[in-house]
């Protein structure tokens, strides 16, 4: 029984984006077995510890603990968090408006009944509630057109199940005794209690389908169509694919350190030891580290796509190679360390503040990036330049791009713009051409996803 | 239920080793007392992940093997290497027995047969030098083994770990699988460098240890530094609190606040004032530019304590 609760809520937490295998299944099985479920603060930390596995979880693991199993706001509990001065910084999981949550609750202990039940009487009514509620399997609800037709059923499976409320005489045909107004007050109270109830357990439910539909969509879509509100979805979806990327590329970066064994200089040296080799030799091949250099047009066209670079880049971590970044409108601005000071989201935040939303010129930011760092550019370097390519009529920096082209490994160009548009008025794309290894079109997310894909695999 | 009491022992226990912990803290760890399970213990530097392994040693008088990450680190630095030398030391002392050994032999194939009669005596637990993680498995008490800053090392030493971590054993080719003798309390900490493979967190308790709140604080401080006086040490640790609220660089951790305490202590002051603070930033503050950022907002720190 006990586990069957277990299970539903790791089901949830699965549902929510937090990764389970079937091993902490098992051990958070082991964990409720040995805290039991009557602590609900230190099930909490308990499950936590083997559940939620990393930090970005932790704030999704509280809150669908709270939900799930939306904790009474008990006398008992709040002496238990005061006494106990928790270095936690998220309080423990309470829900203020306590009451039930799906059918899970028959196993937590629950506050009393409130509103129109009152001690025992509204214990027994919450308990045939809940019964109710599995039998007529309330967790499948999915989307919110459905709320009607299950409120509908969970109030029939009730009455089904105490007949008393059902067959409540209408006011108009009896007389308003003090048994029938209980009654009546009663059943309106289960109403209510059953519409919160149906609704809890869609917002669990509903939530997570929607985010999963959401994302998926999310990487298809043109980035320049998507409103504000999917547009600050964005860093967190980064995130997710930077990670499936940067461990499909771990394997490819490891390489031998030690390097092969040298024999000729191995044998000569065992000479001297009879013959045994007490030295050996290798033969170390010294990896110089490849760099990269991202020049970011930030002018208010393509500031958005140049965001998302920036957070992407910096999410792989150390799977890609040192990284130095650049933004312009008409200088370039290295910004290298304002990303690795701060968090990612509030330092490309900060940037765009900062030196964002002016008229791109690609002349003097190119010249302007040549002239600083040309120097620094040889054969282990590779350049992306994010940028529509337009110049509005002005210099084009084209000759120091084409120095660039000479010196660097790989000069890359990722343009927003679809294809067919390149070079249409002001583009100046057709001649960047000259000077690029390749140009290609990002528009969308799974498009940068695989150009940075394709990209690790060429630095590797 | 028995968890609470024992979870609650722990933390007294945990307090009279000089280690203030929370009930996240203590009920991880009692969780990984009872279902021998690693601890992966992530944070900011300086808030007692290291410090924990300490004081569990101390706590179960058991002896606390340690084990730094860093790049590069391999097996033969950290489970075991063959002792090459003396291998070959041995060699040429048994040189000549060898001739005794295949005296009357006659023919190649006859002396081969004899060598193979004999065991491989150069690869035998005899040879064998212990490092840290085999140390730990070896070790007749069930040790604390620490194995610090994890996310230092290379991709291929988290591979190298799980063996050890799920089964508390090590698999020697040339001997065969050392299984531990006493199962140690495994404790990893991490700085969240880099993201841990979901293999080594799978068979791990995950533990955040995030900067404490002043109560706690002040408890920690209490408990490291007793001489400090109630006032000094409330004023001590608002600041702290306020001045992790300001962007900077290196925000400072609860060992800067009891080194920064232990200053104070030492300069016998009985108050903070600005030029005091003033004096003493460097002791908080690891990077001049933090430092450059706080001196002008020192007496506006001050005075929001109350």
């Amino acid at each position: 029984m006990a586990d069957d609760v277990l299970l539903r809520f790791i089901g949830h937490l699965r549902h929510h984006g937090i990764p389970v295998s079937p091993a902490e299944t098992l051990d958070a099985m082991r964990v409720t077995a040995s805290l039991g479920y009557d602590q609900p603060a230190l099930l909490f930390h308990g499950l936590q510890s083997c559940l939620a596995k990393s930090q970005a979880e932790q704030q999704p693991f509280a809150d669908c603990f709270a939900k799930f199993f939306a904790l009474p706001n008990t006398g008992q509990t709040a002496a238990h968090d005061d006494g106990d001065t928790s270095a936690q910084g998220e309080s423990t999981p309470k829900d203020a408006d306590g009451g039930q949550q799906g059918s899970a609750n028959t196993a937590v202990p629950n506050t009393a009944g409130r509103g129109g039940g009152a001690g025992s009487e509204g214990q027994r009514l919450q308990l045939a509630l809940m019964e109710a509620a599995s039998q007529i399997e309330l967790n499948q609800i999915r989307y919110p057109t459905q709320r009607n037709l299950y409120r509908r059923r969970l109030l029939q499976a009730l009455a089904k199940a105490q007949p008393g409320f059902a067959a409540l005489p209408s006011a108009a045909e009896a007389p308003e005794t003090q048994q029938s107004k209980w009654l009546s007050q009663q059943q309106s109270w289960l109403q209510t209690q059953a519409a919160a109830l149906v609704d809890r357990q869609l917002a669990l439910n509903n939530q997570a389908d929607l985010r999963e539909y959401r994302e998926a969509r999310m990487r298809d879509m043109a980035i320049g169509a998507m409103d504000a509100y999917h547009r600050n979805q964005l860093p967190e979806l980064i995130r997710k694919l930077a990670k499936k990327l940067a461990s499909r590329h771990r394997q490819h970066y490891r390489h031998s350190r030690q390097g092969r064994l040298n024999l000729g200089k191995t044998i000569k040296q065992s000479i001297a030891y009879d013959g045994i080799p007490f030295r050996r030799h290798w033969q170390s091949t010294r990896k110089t580290r490849s760099q990269l250099y991202v020049l970011c047009d930030i002018s208010g066209s393509v500031a958005t796509w140049s965001e998302l670079l920036l957070l992407f880049l910096h999410a792989l971590g150390d799977v890609i190679p040192k990284t130095r970044s650049f933004v312009f409108c008409d200088q370039s601005i290295e910004v290298t360390d304002t990303l690795q000071s701060r968090a990612l989201a509030q330092a490309v935040a900060e940037i765009f503040a900062e030196h964002g939303m002016g008229g791109s010129g690609y002349g003097t930011a190119i010249d302007g990036f040549f002239a600083n760092h040309g120097a620094d550019i040889n054969r282990h370097t590779t350049v992306i330049i994010l940028g529509d390519g337009r110049c509005n009529g002005a210099e084009t920096g084209l000759g120091s791009l084409r120095k660039i082209y000479q010196r660097a490994r790989l000069v890359l160009w990722f343009n927003p713009e679809a294809e067919s548009r390149w070079g249409s008025g002001d583009s100046e794309i057709p001649r960047f051409r000259s000077a690029c290894h390749h140009i290609a079109e990002c528009s969308s997310l799974r498009q940068l996803e695989r150009l940075l894909d394709e990209l690790l695999g060429i630095l590797h | 239920m028995t968890a609470k009491p024992a979870i609650d022992a722990l933390i007294t226990d945990l307090a009279n080793q000089g280690y203030i912990a929370s009930p996240a803290i203590a009920t991880t760890l009692f969780l990984a007392q009872q279902l021998a399970r690693p601890i992966l213990i992530e944070g900011p530097p300086g808030v007692g992940k290291t410090e924990l392994a300490n004081a569990c040693s101390a706590m179960l008088a058991a002896p606390l093997i340690r084990l730094q990450c860093y790049e590069g680190l391999d097996e033969s630095k950290a489970l075991y290497d063959w002792k090459y030398s003396k291998q070959l030391l041995y060699v040429q002392v048994l040189k000549e027995q060898l001739q005794e050994v295949l005296g009357g032999a006659s023919g190649l194939d006859a002396a081969v047969e004899r060598l193979h009669n004999f065991d491989d005596i150069f690869y035998s637990e005899r040879f064998l030098e212990p490092r840290p993680l085999l140390h730990a498995i070896q070790s007749e008490q069930a040790a604390v083994l620490l194995i610090d800053e994890i996310d230092k090392a290379d991709y291929e030493f988290e591979s190298l770990l799980l063996e050890i971590l799920a089964d508390f054993q090590v698999s020697i080719p040339e001997i065969g699988r050392l299984k531990a003798k006493a199962k140690p309390l495994v404790i990893l900490t991490s700085n969240n460098t880099r993201e841990l493979s979901d293999a080594l967190k799978r068979r791990c308790l995950h533990l955040y240890i995030p900067f404490p709140e002043s109560r706690l604080e002040a408890r920690i401080v209490h408990s490291r530094v007793p001489e400090v006086p109630d006032q000094l040490r409330e004023q001590l640790v608002n600041f702290v609190q306020q001045v992790r609220e300001m962007d900077l660089k290196k925000l400072p951790a609860i060992s800067e606040t009891i080194d920064w305490a232990r200053s104070l202590i030492l300069l016998h002051s009985q108050s903070l004032s600005t030029e005091l603070v003033t004096d003493t930033l460097n002791v908080l503050l690891k990077y001049e530019e933090d430092i450059e950022m706080v001196t002008p907002e020192i007496s506006r720190l001050l005075k929001g304590n109350p």
